[in-house]
């Protein structure tokens, strides 16, 4: 029965974090290093 | 004829024109160093280059190389 | 219908500050299409209809760099309802060059200056009416590192655009040059609308190629060109130009009283420290040293042990207080897991291989955090501008410019934004090589694999760190002289004209912003794809073909993940370290470069052995020679970065052929190198000449030629 209740908590885990990965490569923000260009320092434009 | 390469560090000379042609010549004078303007040699790099100079207010860095477009009095 | 303004400005006038502060997190980023160009794209805040365009910081609207062309381009062809032009207030002059240029578009202009507390504290005084008036535009005075102001500016530029009315060029050119363009103006005729017929004809003067490509009729004028150039003996670029700056310098006259003429500003009694003669090498050298020992080896190993033995491991008292012991998060779980009855297998999923994984990476993240903290302030307070003119001579002894050592500077931290910093670059060679070998430098995510073996094989040698560096630098100084001598990268050294901004104080929220942002994307990244790494791992690791039939195995060689790995071991034996779980680890680095030490830390058992966090690695050492181990290091070093790196090479590129050359060149050197290390290292140490040892001095005969070849350019 534990085992049962962990093996479902990872899968939903395991869907979360997929769904989360395809959610910000959608958004436009897929700069992986930090979802934000914001913050890099403002380097992208010197 | 006298270019800037020739000014030492902590003098001024006034750019008399420019030499040279196309974007390098154009990025110089955009950066303000055109006729008539008034360029001070700050310093050099710790390793003979680039230079440092004032110009209008800010410092800009030139290659020695490329201060040979410039000439001045 | 959403009104559009366009911020545009010099570089370091505090455009991106100014649209941070404007925008918020309402911000998409992109590329404008077809180039490596950064688009920028925000809504205001608290207005749901106002897009604030960002574009690229520029000297000049020529036609010459990437930059300029695709702002102008956007400002002739979109024609955004309204331009905040943001100005430096303590560098008027070569700020406002640009502005009388905006100005011609027939685009509505509103004027921001910047750093106006600077100004004032200079002593100096902008007389903001009086500039108004000669500009012919509204002047606000902002601060955008401290908000000031920038409410006040967006919403006249909002009225600006709603009124729809062009701010008409007041400024003026000399008489004989305002002439010829007028009558250019007339032979321009009606294809161009009225508002942007001046900037069209003065464009033409100038003999700017692509404003005529972009025109159906191009008038005749070169009679007017030869008239003016004989009378003004210089060609029109240069005079437009110069007719600009002398508008300007009378402006100036009027409308700007300097207090303090001659006197050293901060800015410069600090650099006649850092960029002294004497001092500016050695101040760099004592820089770097802090920083990375500091991050690194100091505080930063005292940290990840704190991470790896006790968060990680068995526990840790609270500030060190010996009453309070808080569990390690393994013992927590597996106290959890067996109180709920969980299964042995999937208990060992969790714990040997996510946690295990997992743990072994998130172990680095105070390290990180500190490095990242030291490169934020390096770069937001101006320093890096210093470094890339310190170091320019002796990168263009390599082919490369000043400009090149910033992205590796940054690439230290993380690669990603060091790949993205070789935008600087304007010489196209010049961008590509260097964003071939920002990697080479060791970034923040190869500080666990650099970690793991100087301390499971070398036993914590102090030189190996540093020496890792060393071998990145080495790396990029001997690929930019081979590169350079090639026929793909040879040619001029680019020019190097570049901007010294003033040093300003990075206020410590902006420090810990970014440390934090960079730092939580470490975090993500082990939450999300090393996670799933490890699962993969630890699956394929713990599952395989016994008696014909998929089952746990018992003896992790016989593993699905073994398999695979030992058919592909044998490419790596050449490099001492031809066993499958080394070749797995190198490979799963490909995904994320923590994650051969995530893929170690469950291969060598990092879960089961909690109670000495360095009797694991033993294991490790047993696996390999020194020799191997160090070639190990050197190649995953040096090959092909991480799938987000990758991204990041391809986008810059913005090339498929060249993102093979650039991904092909690493891996190869990193081959090749790990190699030689390997090969003649061993033969120092066994003496047993043998067929690697013979391939390796002939590699390295190669790598000699490569570099010492003399180049002759052909004119």
């Amino acid at each position: 029965m534990g085992t049962a209740i962990t093996g479902i908590v990872i899968l939903i885990i395991i869907a979360l974090i997929i769904s989360s990965m395809v959610k910000s490569k959608r958004n436009g923000k897929s700069i992986q290093c930090g979802n934000d260009c914001k913050h890099c320092g403002g380097h992208c434009n010197h | 004829m006298k270019t800037l390469r020739d000014i030492k560090c902590g003098e001024t000379a006034k750019v008399i024109r420019l030499n040279g042609v196309g974007a390098i010549k154009r990025r110089i004078m955009d950066m303000g160093i055109t006729k008539g303007t008034d360029v001070f040699v700050r310093k050099v790099a710790p390793l003979g280059d680039p230079i440092e100079v004032t110009v209008r207010g800010y410092e800009l860095s030139l290659r020695k190389a490329d201060t040979e477009m410039i000439e001045v009095e | 219908m959403s009104i559009r303004i366009a911020l545009a400005g010099n570089p370091n006038s505090g455009k991106t500050t100014l649209f941070n502060a404007l925008t918020g997190s309402n911000q998409f980023v992109g590329n404008w299409p077809g180039v490596t160009v950064e688009k920028k794209e925000g809504r205001l805040k608290n207005h749901k209809d106002v897009v604030i365009m960002d574009l690229p910081g520029i000297y000049s609207l020529s036609p010459y760099t990437l930059e300029e062309v695709v702002t102008r381009n956007y400002l002739m062809n979109e024609r955004p309802d309204a331009i905040l032009n943001i100005v430096d207030g303590t560098n008027i002059e070569r700020n406002l060059y640009l502005s009388t240029q905006l100005m011609e578009l027939g685009i509505p202009v509103i004027m921001a200056i910047n750093m106006m507390d600077a100004v004032e504290k200079n002593g100096d005084r902008i007389h903001l009416d009086k500039l108004s008036k000669k500009l012919g535009c509204e002047v606000v005075p902002i601060s955008a590192l401290k908000g000031t102001g920038i409410i006040q500016a967006a919403e006249k530029a909002i009225k600006l655009a709603e009124e729809k009315k062009a701010t008409p060029a007041v400024h003026s050119f000399s008489p004989q040059v305002d002439s010829v363009l007028n009558r250019i103006e007339v032979k321009i005729g009606s294809q161009i609308p009225d508002e942007q017929k001046r900037f069209f004809a003065i464009k033409l003067l100038e003999r700017d190629e692509k404003i005529e490509a972009q025109m159906k009729q191009v008038p005749d004028i070169s009679a007017e060109i030869e008239l003016i150039e004989a009378e003004m003996e210089d060609d029109t670029e240069s005079i437009i130009t110069n007719d600009r700056y002398l508008y300007i310098s009378s402006i100036i006259k009027e409308c700007y009283t300097k207090k303090s003429r001659g006197k050293l500003s901060n800015s410069d009694r600090i650099d006649q420290v850092i960029t002294n003669r004497w001092l500016a090498l050695p101040i760099f050298m004592a820089i770097m040293f802090i920083v990375y020992y500091v991050s690194v080896t100091s505080v930063g190993t005292i940290a990840t042990d704190w991470a790896n033995d006790g968060v990680f491991g068995d526990g840790w008292h609270l500030f060190g207080i010996e009453a309070i012991w808080i569990p390690g998060i393994p013992v927590l779980i597996e106290n959890v897991l067996n109180a709920i009855g969980c299964a042995a297998w999937l208990q060992g999923l969790i714990l040997d291989g996510m946690v295990a994984g997992v743990g072994a990476v998130l172990g680095f993240v105070p390290q990180m955090l500190i490095l990242f903290a030291f490169l934020a302030f390096l770069e937001a307070c101006g320093y890096m501008a210093r470094v890339a003119f310190i170091m320019d001579r002796i990168f263009r002894k390599f082919g490369l410019s000043g400009k090149s050592f910033i992205p590796m500077l940054i690439g230290s931290g993380c690669g990603v934004p060091g790949i993205m910093a070789s935008r600087t670059i304007e010489n196209d060679r010049d961008r590509k090589m260097t964003i071939m070998t920002t990697t080479f430098i060791p970034c923040g995510a190869k500080l666990p694999i650099i970690a793991l073996i100087a301390g499971a094989i070398f036993h914590g040698a102090w030189w190996v760190a540093p020496s890792a560096y060393f071998v990145g630098i080495s790396a990029i100084i001997c690929s930019g002289i081979i590169l350079k001598k090639t026929k793909m990268f040879a040619g001029d050294t680019a020019p190097f004209v570049m901007e010294l901004p003033s040093y300003h104080m990075p206020t410590l929220r902006n420090i810990l912003a970014s440390m934090w942002e960079r730092g939580l994307s470490f975090i993500k990244k082990a939450g999300t794809i090393i996670l799933l790494s490890t699962i993969f791992v630890w699956f394929t690791e713990n599952f395989g073909f016994t008696n014909g039939s998929i089952g746990m195995v018992e003896d992790m060689n016989d593993s699905i993940l073994a398999v695979i790995g030992s058919m592909l071991a044998f490419l790596f034996a050449p490099l001492g370290w031809g066993d499958w779980k080394s070749a797995v680890a190198a490979i799963t680095g490909l995904i994320a470069k923590e994650n051969v030490v995530g893929t170690f830390g469950i291969l060598f058992g990092f879960g089961e052995v909690t109670e000495n966090g360095s009797q694991i690695w033993g294991s490790l050492a047993g696996n390999m020679t020194a020799a191997a181990a160090y070639s190990f290091l050197v190649f995953n070093l040096l090959c092909a970065p991480c799938f987000a790196a990758m991204g990041a090479i391809k986008r810059e590129m913005n090339n498929v052929k060249w993102f093979w050359i650039a991904i092909g060149y690493q891996t190869g050197l990193a081959y090749v190198v790990s190699l030689c290390i390997y090969q003649i290292v061993t033969l120092i140490t066994t003496g047993n000449f043998g067929i690697g040892a013979l391939v390796a001095f002939v590699l390295v005969a190669g790598l000699c030629y490569l570099i010492f070849r003399p180049y002759k350019q052909n004119q």
